[in-house]
């Protein structure tokens, strides 16, 4: 039994995903400014390490990395059209 | 045991293994985390049995003017410092000398038996130092709260993991310690009791501890991750941190109200407030501000402070529980949650026993990878649990033998030497590179008895030179109500008899224990050249 694809995905894109939806909350969470942004920091551990476990979880290793790739993908193309709209 | 609804074996498997290694990579940074941090729940204490001549004061809240006047006047001083109402409400005044960054000198002001003004010397900062070592493992600053920052989300995910593999059987095994032949299966519930009974404890410090030793760090990541700054900059205007005591010596001079006026407009307009200190900026100057702070006993965040114009009496800004932003809560209260200082003595009781706890979670969960490795029916040991238990014996002991050592510094070092702060922290260093270098050249059995006993003869030891040195033994200390010596007294001496108990288990271990062990006096490692095939894996994977 390996699952050292499955450590290695949730490991790279895990992080940059946990990263990128933390960013996503700070900017668009339901509270005010400052409190959205020590929020995703507080969230950014926890859903990290949620991330892990989903993608070590995974039977198949090629899931890990195409599920945790898209969801990334998707996360960084929102922040980008965001990062575009809102002129930052 | 209750089979798991959640995860399949195979994923039960994963997780385990995952547990154990993370577990193994970081362990012994938790170690160094755990005891250095448990001692620093008594950091105050810490300090004045340290600096003897500071318990050497007298006077009470009614001459704390008196203070103010004389470190106000005095040119070092710049009109910036601070006066702590100390114990039993005697004042002790302290500012910096020369600037900023490393060069500054801190000077100390009491009031003695005569009412006269008298400096005092603050000779050793050790607490400080211990407090570094808890953050940073001993390493440079940055990288050090870098690493620990990592260490500390990774732990998260070790506990994560290990409530994972433990929440289907949780309640029936918590309580089944199986003592007897089987040693693996004894230190196996312990470190599982230990580790389920003190889960938010250990959960609260994950997550605390990475956001304390990474938070300079994320920031600027955030801000470039995020579409704008917007929120960052809302963060940063709202809580913004002020710098050190600014020099407002060119303003013009103005007449100061009374530092109990002060205190009392403080206490007046904040129910609750107990003043601990009072802090002046630009004292004499137009451009004064005094900065009356306090505890609230009863308050998660519990410090506050009100800042007053001392010329006028004007409030310029409250700080306290109940005046604070959401964001401002919410990063006191994890810096609080981290330093337990919400829940008086009990609580800092609690937190030094949990964390000493934390500490034989993490040396049981070495031991236990050890353990399940070794080879039952042969004397010599595989290689990999030998080095572990060398590393782990010289790195965990060897933070608790330069701890040691380093107040052994500063009990006996010269009050007169030149950076005797930095020779009380090459000390650590030195107590720790000797027993990792002992653990290395010894089997690992014989350098862990004796450097546990080497702890326990440092640590019982030092109450006696504190006695010996200062003539304020124990019991004076108790009579005399000095409870800060008392209880470091105590502490150390406490420490002495763990360790001790420690090398006499561990000693017998040795000496009657089942013999195919690293930590048997007759095992010894397998020379990988000569392995042969049948011990060439161990017994059993880990359980």
């Amino acid at each position: 039994m390996t699952y050292r694809s499955q450590a290695v995905a949730s490991s790279v894109f895990g992080t940059a995903l946990s990263f990128a939806l933390c960013a996503l909350y700070a900017q668009f969470g339901p509270g005010e400014p400052a409190t959205n942004f020590v929020i995703a920091l507080f969230l950014l551990v926890p859903l990290w390490s949620a991330i892990m476990v989903w993608g070590l979880k995974r039977e198949d290793p090629r899931t890990a990395w195409i599920g945790l790739a898209a969801a990334l993908g998707i996360a960084s193309a929102v922040l980008i059209v965001a990062r575009e709209t809102l002129g930052g | 045991m209750a089979k798991s609804k959640m995860f399949t074996a195979q994923t039960i498997k994963r997780f385990t293994s995952v547990h154990s290694w993370v577990g193994i990579v970081t362990g012994m940074a938790l170690f160094i985390a755990f005891f250095a941090g448990a001692l620093t729940m008594y950091a105050g204490s810490m300090h004045l049995w340290a600096n003897p001549a500071l318990r050497q004061s007298s006077g009470s809240m009614a001459q704390v003017q008196t203070l103010v006047d004389a470190v106000g006047a005095h040119r070092a001083s710049k009109g910036n410092f601070s006066v702590a109402f100390g114990q039993d409400g005697r004042p002790v005044a302290s500012f910096f000398e020369g600037g900023t960054g490393r060069t500054f000198q801190r000077h100390t002001r009491v009031i003695d038996d005569q009412s006269a003004v008298v400096p005092r010397k603050t000779v050793s900062g050790i607490e400080h130092f211990i407090n570094g070592i808890h953050y940073t493992m001993g390493l440079p600053k940055y990288p050090g709260y870098t690493l620990m920052g990592i260490v500390s989300a990774v732990y998260f995910l070790a506990l994560v993991t290990g409530v994972l593999i433990h929440l289907p059987h949780m309640m029936a095994d918590l309580y089944a310690l199986r003592t007897g032949r089987n040693l693996k299966k004894m230190w196996l519930d312990a470190h599982n009791a230990i580790g389920i009974l003190s889960l938010p404890f250990h959960i609260m410090f994950a997550f605390t501890g990475f956001l304390i030793c990474l938070f300079f760090l994320l920031t600027p990541v955030m801000e470039k991750i995020m579409p704008t700054t917007d929120a960052s900059a809302a963060y940063q205007q709202g809580g913004g941190r002020r710098g050190g005591g600014r020099d407002e010596a060119s303003s013009p001079a103005a007449r100061m109200m009374p530092a109990s006026q002060t205190i009392a407009i403080a206490t007046g307009r904040v129910d609750g407030l107990e003043p601990t200190g009072i802090s002046y900026s630009g004292y004499g100057t137009t451009s004064a501000k005094a900065t009356v702070k306090g505890h609230f006993p009863t308050a998660l965040a519990a410090t506050g402070s009100v800042e007053i114009s001392p010329v006028s009496g004007t409030i310029l800004k409250v700080d306290v529980p109940g005046a604070r932003s959401t964001a401002r809560v919410l990063e006191q209260g994890y810096l609080f949650l981290h330093y337990g200082d919400y829940g008086g003595q009990v609580i800092r009781a609690a937190y030094f026993i949990l964390g000493l706890g934390g500490a034989f979670l993490f040396y049981s969960g070495n031991l236990l990878w050890i353990e399940t490795r070794r080879k039952r029916r042969h004397a010599e040991q595989m290689m990999t649990g030998w080095v572990m238990a060398k590393v782990t014996v010289g790195i965990c002991l060897g933070c608790c033998l330069g701890i040691a050592v380093a107040l052994w510094g500063t009990r006996l070092l010269a009050a007169e030497l030149a950076d005797r702060g930095k020779w009380e922290g090459n000390l650590y260093y030195i107590g720790f590179f000797a027993a990792v270098m002992w653990a290395t050249a010894r089997p690992p059995i014989r350098a862990a008895i004796e450097i546990l006993f080497a702890c326990a003869a440092a640590y019982a030891a030092l109450p006696l030179l504190n006695a010996l040195l200062t003539h304020e033994n124990l019991f004076y200390a108790l009579r005399h109500g000095l409870w800060d010596v008392a209880v470091i007294d105590v502490l150390l001496g406490t420490l002495g008899i763990g360790f001790f108990a420690m090398g006499r288990a561990t000693l017998r271990r040795a000496s009657n224990g089942q013999p195919n062990s690293v930590w048997s006096l007759t095992s010894r490692p397998v020379e990988p050249r000569t392995a042969p095939a049948a011990i060439s894996q161990p017994d059993e994977a880990l359980a």
